[in-house]
């Protein structure tokens, strides 16, 4: 029953396991496949040589989805610096997934969220479908909890509005779009 | 409305989530470890 008894895993050994959820935060903030894969492998180099900074027997996925966050947001200070978004580049870097179960209602959503900023994304995603607690992700997000509450509130009110033009001008024309200037693109990054 | 925005945002996340991880994944991950172990293991 002593501490030398209780054996913790290498976290290293752990980071395979988490794959899938980086994946998947990753594309909730690029909506981008390519990129969203670009920034979990830099998350996973980051994590594996400081790995000594991690406190074994804390959450390891909050850890890395730290790592992942701050990682995206520090990249677009930069490329914000380096070059101003040419027209439709948004647009066009948006995730699409070739799906075909007619479900229209869902396509709404997804399109509704994708217009949404990376903030409110990210707050919908870590309070809403990763499972984390406000506290949590107030930790994560560097923010307090009532941040946390007001961000996720009025991100819901955005979907909501963007929902509501579900008529509107060009919701659907932008994503089929998207997906031809997706398709029409190699889909790598430069490094 | 807020439980059906809930639903459809675990949708959108659990959707990737049950995708496979590509390969360049498992090569980094080995790549990685080979790096460490030719440095001595731990840094």
């Amino acid at each position: 029953m002593t501490d030398q008894e209780i054996v913790h895993p290498d976290p290293r050994d752990e980071l395979t396991n988490y794959l899938p959820s980086l994946r998947a935060f990753a594309i909730s903030l690029t909506r981008n496949v390519a990129a969203a894969d670009d920034l979990v492998q830099d998350t996973i180099v980051k994590a594996w040589t400081n790995i000594d900074k991690f406190t074994v027997g804390t959450n390891l996925q909050g850890w890395l989805f730290t790592i992942l966050r701050n990682t995206f947001y520090s990249d677009r200070r930069k490329r914000k610096r380096e070059v101003a978004d040419p027209d439709g580049a948004h647009a066009a870097s948006l995730y699409v997934r070739p799906e075909h179960d007619g479900r229209l209602a869902f396509n709404d959503f997804r399109a509704a969220f994708d217009r949404l900023s990376p903030e409110h994304r990210e707050v919908l995603i870590l309070v809403g479908a990763s499972g984390f607690s406000v506290e949590e992700a107030a930790a994560m997000m560097n923010v307090a909890p009532g941040t946390v509450k007001s961000r996720a509130s009025r991100a819901r009110k955005r979907l909501c509005d963007f929902m509501g033009m579900k008529d509107g001008e060009d919701v659907l024309g932008n994503i089929e779009g998207a997906t031809l200037a997706v398709m029409g693109r190699s889909g790598t990054q430069a490094a | 409305m807020k439980r059906e925005i809930e639903q459809n945002l675990k949708r959108v996340y659990d959707d990737v989530v049950g995708e496979d991880v590509p390969d360049r994944f498992k090569l980094l991950l080995a790549q990685l470890r080979e790096k460490d172990s030719r440095s001595g293991g731990h840094k």
